[in-house]
Parts: structure tokens; sequence; C-alpha cells
């Protein structure tokens, strides 16, 4: 089945619509280890570095993707997709406004623009996506984010090193879903059987700018941490929610975008804060990490209220800036050990 | 402000200073004093509400409520341009803000928690709070911010972006999805005020909004004459009463009087006394650099006038009369989707082609803003594209329009006289 890569600085594209129409879904990511340098020819290095990573995978791999879809997150999404109409790759380019906003008004938007899209695809790829399709897609995706949430559980009670937990939220955007849901079931078996949690590590709760790579999560675990709940869209907000099975799919995928837990860039905030505060009363952790990836606004622009609420609610918080590199930052896991220390 | 000034003479003093230094006339400058006058008596008057509003935010809806706008965003141009800002970014990072965001929003945070006066960037506390994306995320997040930390209401508005590539078709049913929240915004500032919204009053405003941006534009399409009536340095002045006082008599008084000047100027005078295109006719993308005013003084110096920017251009939003109240919101709402500003590459690059060709242009400026991430992304394509098909030279210049420490003297001078050397001899080679 070919990949029908997205980008997206969020948890808003409708993977389901792609696996409707025959393809996998693959979430562009970029490759930390091959960099952003082949995207700097065309985007200023003091914008986002992930956002240049995604479009360097863009410009070396486009060629095998079916097509390529932006949703709308951040300013990166839809300023750069004008630069990658003009220089990657593709037959197929399409752009999804996913409105800022979650109220009735925007639902009717969204609906509308997801009609649209699937209008295109239909067009683009003589295709004919039925209600039964997506409906399908629906459930496939439901059962994968179920097994993924009894995956995450398990992190606040096993001896589950952020790697392992990163490298399934990675697989669930990025490989095909029905070998997926497989491999996810084989790996439940496998976590479920693990040891206890490690007496030597903190729990904690990740929150900011979303990790890509693993070898961040391997700072933390150097540093003695254990991420056992997280607000990223690469990770809790991607399962946290199953798809309600409505009689439209596509109104079914308007609802379940409004009952995600909601990334930075969506109005109001408040409800990323309640998320945040509902998850810190559901698992005990000892600390906040509120990471910002180097450029990344949205998580910059919330940091400070973040860290001043949670603080308010008695939790310890350290705020970390960093940048988008494989490396083991020595500095950073300094600062990490001393927080541990702090706990 | 009495206050302000014995408690920090110095800046006072400097502000002053550097505010005089800019290309200002007493008309502006009193001009000015009104908008920041009203401001601040709308604030202490208990029976009148105010909105904090960014550029790009359709104002009419609050002005036909009587809700005053205040901008945080002008207070910190103010700060900007009086060459103040650096103690208040960099008390906005003190408390936690990333040293890669926005300035004004930092000159602003700053100049709010030291309790500067808003003629030096503090925005008075207003009584809602109201921003789009149309620009920036940073828009939405600064004034939501503000708003939760002083516990006022907030409206946010959602303009979707018009992409490259996009048809017609696409565009209507962005214009629907804005028109619709308008009439959220209506609903929100009904329950506010708890007054009914008028279409008459709104279109009564509306209209004159209308008149003074239509007046704006007039003198601004002066600029294309050789040699053009006033430059960047100048026009980044110029366009404020149009950025704050959109239906303030007093402004539309003063563009109607400047533009019968402009017009005896160079619709009457003999043709002997326009002669002297100037030597370099430049255009300048991004906003400007505020607190370098003597940039603009040293390019002119060297025979580099800055005769046009798509940034002074867009802000005046309204473009075209309108008579119906539908109508009207869907003007209103097509012109928040598509704006100079914040065209997307496609349209940008065709855009700027025709403004070169209009105002007979020598040379292009792009201000790689590391305040402004969204208008600076695609400049390297609109350089390629530019040079491509116009061959003029074009210079990226890396600054930031409010944090003076992001602006290195001496390589600036340096590139900048590269820059006319390189027009001169795109001039010569042409002969």
């Amino acid at each position: 089945m070919q990949k029908f890569a997205y980008f997206d600085t969020g948890h808003e594209f409708p993977e389901e619509i792609i696996m409707a129409a025959g393809f996998t879904p693959y979430k562009i990511l970029g490759d930390v280890h091959v960099g952003t340098a082949a995207a700097n020819d065309f985007l200023f290095q003091y914008l986002c570095p992930f956002a240049r990573g995604c479009m360097a995978e863009a410009l070396s791999d486009s060629e095998q993707w079916a097509g390529i879809g932006f949703a709308h997150g951040c300013d990166a999404t839809n300023r750069q997709f004008d630069v990658w109409k003009a220089h990657v790759k593709h037959t197929f380019l399409h752009w999804l406004d996913v409105p800022m906003k979650i109220n009735k008004t925007a639902q009717t938007f969204y609906r509308q623009d997801l009609n649209q899209f699937i209008k295109a695809l239909n067009r683009h790829f003589d295709l004919s996506i039925s209600r039964e399709q997506l409906r399908a897609a629906i459930n496939r995706s439901n059962k994968i984010k179920t097994v993924m949430k009894q995956l995450a559980a398990l992190r606040a009670e096993k001896d589950i090193p952020n790697p392992d937990y990163f490298e399934m939220t990675r697989m669930a955007v990025q490989e095909p879903k029905e070998q997926l849901l497989l491999n996810l079931e084989v790996m439940l078996d496998d976590w479920q059987n693990r040891d206890p949690f490690p007496k030597d590590k903190t729990p904690i709760l990740l929150t900011g700018s979303d990790v890509t790579y693993k070898e961040w999560m391997e700072v933390l675990e150097v540093s003695g941490f254990r991420v056992v709940r997280d607000d990223l869209s690469l990770g809790e907000r991607y399962f946290n929610t199953t798809i309600q099975d409505f009689d439209d799919p596509v109104e079914a995928l308007v609802d379940y975008n409004c009952r995600i837990p909601q990334p930075a860039t969506k109005v109001p905030s408040d409800n990323r804060m309640q998320y945040l505060l509902q998850i810190l009363d559901e698992t005990k952790v000892e600390g906040v990490i509120l990471q910002t990836l180097k450029f990344c606004e949205p998580y910059a622009l919330d940091a400070p209220w973040v860290i001043e609420t949670l603080k308010h609610h008695g939790y310890k918080v350290i705020p970390l800036e960093r940048e988008f590199t494989p490396t083991l930052d020595h500095q950073t896991i300094t600062r990490l050990e001393t927080f541990k220390e702090l706990l | 402000m009495i206050g302000f000034i014995a408690k920090h003479p110095k800046v006072f003093y400097e502000g002053v200073k550097g505010f005089m230094h800019q290309a200002l006339t007493p008309r502006i400058f009193a001009l000015l004093n009104e908008y920041t006058l009203k401001s601040k008596i709308a604030t202490l008057l208990p029976w009148k509400k105010t909105g904090n509003v960014v550029a790009g935010f359709p104002v009419e809806f609050l002005l036909s409520l009587d809700i005053f706008p205040l901008w945080p965003e002008v207070f910190a141009i103010y700060a900007g341009a009086a060459g103040v800002t650096q103690p208040l970014i960099e008390h906005a990072e003190s408390i936690g803000y990333s040293r890669d965001l926005c300035s004004y929003m930092k000159t602003s945070i700053g100049a709010y928690e030291k309790k500067y006066p808003c003629d030096f960037g503090g925005p008075p506390k207003g009584d809602i709070y109201l921003s789009t994306n149309m620009i920036c995320d940073t828009h939405v997040k600064w004034i939501e911010n503000e708003a939760r930390r002083l516990a006022a209401p907030y409206f946010g508005l959602d303009v979707p972006s018009y992409v490259s590539g996009s048809d017609e078709a696409r565009l209507e049913r962005y214009i629907d999805y804005v028109v619709a929240q308008f009439y959220d915004l209506i609903k929100f500032l009904e329950e506010q005020t708890g007054k009914s919204f008028s279409e008459e009053k709104f279109m009564k405003t509306v209209n004159k909004s209308q008149e003074a941006c239509l007046l704006y534009h007039e003198i601004y399409n002066y600029r294309k004459r050789l040699p053009a009536p006033q430059y960047f340095e100048f026009q980044r002045l110029f366009m404020l009463p149009i950025g704050v006082m959109w239906n303030l008599d007093s402004a539309i008084k003063y563009y109607r009087k400047y533009l019968a000047k402009i017009k005896k100027r160079y619709d009457h005078a003999p043709p002997e006394e326009l002669t002297g295109r100037e030597k370099f006719r430049v255009m300048w993308e991004g906003i400007t650099i505020w607190y370098k005013v003597d940039m603009y003084y040293d390019l002119a110096e060297k025979g580099a006038k800055v005769v046009y920017e798509s940034y002074t251009e867009s802000v005046a939003f309204r473009k075209k009369r309108t008579s119906t109240f539908p109508e009207t919101l869907r003007q209103m709402a097509k012109e928040l989707i598509l704006t100079p500003y914040t065209f997307n590459l496609e349209n940008r690059i065709s855009f700027f082609e025709q403004k070169i060709d209009e105002y007979d242009i020598d040379g292009l400026i792009l201000h790689a803003n590391l305040s402004c991430r969204p208008s600076s992304t695609g400049l390297l394509d609109l350089k390629d594209a530019i040079q491509k098909n116009r061959g003029i030279p074009i210079l990226i210049l890396n600054a930031d329009m409010d944090d003076p420490r992001s602006y290195a003297e001496g390589p600036t001078q340096t590139r900048l006289d590269s820059f006319v050397e390189m027009m001169e001899e795109n001039q010569q080679s042409k002969k």
C-alpha cells in the first residue's frame, strides 16, 4: 500500500480519510540525523527546525509518496505550504485549513473542508470514497487508539523506557495500519510482562513542543526520568480519544477534532490547561518537564502561563529550550539531574 | 505621565529625543497624541468600554457598539520609535518569554509590567480582548494570554489561509466562514456591552473607515510619481493614523487636506517643477526597523529612497466602497483573507512584480525580520523570482522591528553600501 504523507504540527490531519482512500497515512517527522540542510536553501535558519526537517525529508523522499496533505496548525504550516508547492516534487498536494477554534461555526467550516478534501482525493486518484470505507477506517483507527492507550497506561506501572514509548507513537503515525495493530498487540503482551516501574526513575509529565526523535527521550532516560503522562501530539493527543460512531463519518471526524486534547495552536487555550490538570490529577507524577523546540512559537508563547498555572497548583516544573539535534546534550542532562535532586 | 517622568526621567528624555528624531510632522504628532489621549480617557471613564485589538482586526464592529479600540501593537511602535524597547523586552524575557518571540509583544508586556504609559509602550487594561490569526499565531496567543492574565473576556477570529494554488471557490468558502464568525463576534460584543448591534450604525462606521482608507490609498498612489511625494521614513508615521483612527473625523480631515495638497503639487503644478526622479527608487518588504530611522536617512543620503512598502499599503484594509450590510461583511472578510502583507507566495510574487513596474523600482530590500517569521517565510523564493523576472538588485537584511539587539550597525552599513553600488551598476548596464 502506497504511503500518503502529511505535514501536521499537531494532531489535526484526518488519517482515516487517507486510510479509506486505500493509502497508508505517513506523518512526516523529518530525520534529525540527516538534518535540515536541504530545506535551508528555501527557509531561513531562524524558522522552526522541525518544519525544516520535514521539508528536507519531502525534498528527498516525496517521489515515493502518492500525495502530500498539509493540516493547518501553527504558522509554519500555512506559510511553508507555498514553499513546498514550489520545490517539493508532487502529483497531489492538498491544503486542509483545520480551524483554529472548535465552536459550531468552526465545525461547519471544517465539515466542508473535509468534504472538499475527500472530493479532491476522489477526483485526483479516480476514487469514490464511500461512507462504509470511512467507517471501516474509523473502526480500525479506534482499535489502534484503544491498544495505544492501554500501552501508554503501563508507563506508570512497568519498566517502559522513554524511547520505547516514543517508538510506539512513531510507529502509529508512520506504519501501515493493519500490521501496526498486530505489532501493537504483540507490544502489549511484552509490556504487560515487563518488570515493575524502576525505583531509580522519577515519574514525570512531558509537555511542550512535540518530541519527534527518540534521542531526546533518551536524554530524559539518562537523566533518570520516566515520562508516564504527556501532552504531545506525537503522544497522548493521538490516542486519548476515540472517534464516535455517527451515521455520517465525516461528522464523526469533525466531532472527534473538537474532543481531542488541544495543542497550543487552538483557541481557547484553556482546553489545553484543563487537559494538563486532568491528567496530572489522574496519574501521580513528581514533576513536569516543559520543553520547547528552538523557534517553536506556540508553545513558547504558552510557556510562562503554563509554568505559572502548574506551579500555582503545586507542581514542580522545569522549562527547557532544546535544539533539533540527536546529540545527547549534557548541559540539559545536568539541568535535569539537578531538577531530579530538587524533587 | 507625570509619575512616569518623575520615576523614569532618563527614559522620558531619551524617548522624547528618539521620537523627535523621527520624520515626524507637527500634524501627525498631534493626531497621534489625540489618539493616545483618547485611549487614556476611554480607560478612565467607567461607562466607556475599551477593547484591546491587533492589526487587521475589524474594529468597526467595536466602534459601532461604542467600544474604543486600544492597539498594544501601536503602543509598542511608539516605544520602538522612541528607542526605549530594549529594557522592556529584556523584562519580558526575565518573566519567561523566549528571546525568539515577537519584540512587539515583549515590548508591550514589559511596558505593562513596568507600568509605562501607552506613549511609551504600556497598553492600558481593556475591558475585552480580541485578536485574529490573519497575520500570525503570536497575535492570537499574545492577546489571549493578556486577557487571561487580566481576567478579561477574549474573542479570537479565525481567518483561513489562502495558500498558493487556491481558487475562487475556496475563497468564497473562506469568506462564508469569516462572515459566520462576524455574527459570532456581534453576539459576543452584544453580551459584553449589553447593547444591541445596529446595522445602520455599523454601516455609518464602515463608510467612515472606507473613506479614510480610500483617501490614504489615493495619496499612496502618488508615490508612483517622479519624484515621489514621501518616503518610508515618513510613510511609516503617516500610516499610523490610518492604523488607529479609522473613524476619527480628525484623521479623515487630515488625509483629505493632505490629498488636496498633493493634488495641487502633482496635478496642477507646471511640469518643470516635477522633474527629478530619485537616483534609486527602492521597495521595502517587511515591517520597518522602528529604532533605526538613521538607516533610512543614510540610504536617502546615498540617493536611495524607499518609495513603496506592501506593509504600509496593507494597513489601510478597506479598499472598496460597499452599500449593503451583507455586501460589506463579505468585502471585509475578503480584505482580511487577501491583504498584501499576508499574500501567499504566488500572489506575493506577481504582486511585487506589478508594484516594481508601477513604482519604477531600482532595488528591493527584504527585511528578514527575526520577530516576524510568517513574513520571513518565502522571502528566498520571492528574491529568486524577482531577480529572474525583473533583474533588479535585492538585499536581504537580517534585523528586528523593535529589538535593537538584533541590529548590527557595521555589517548592515556594508551591505547597504553594496546594495547601492549594485543598483548603480545595474543602471549603468542598462544605459
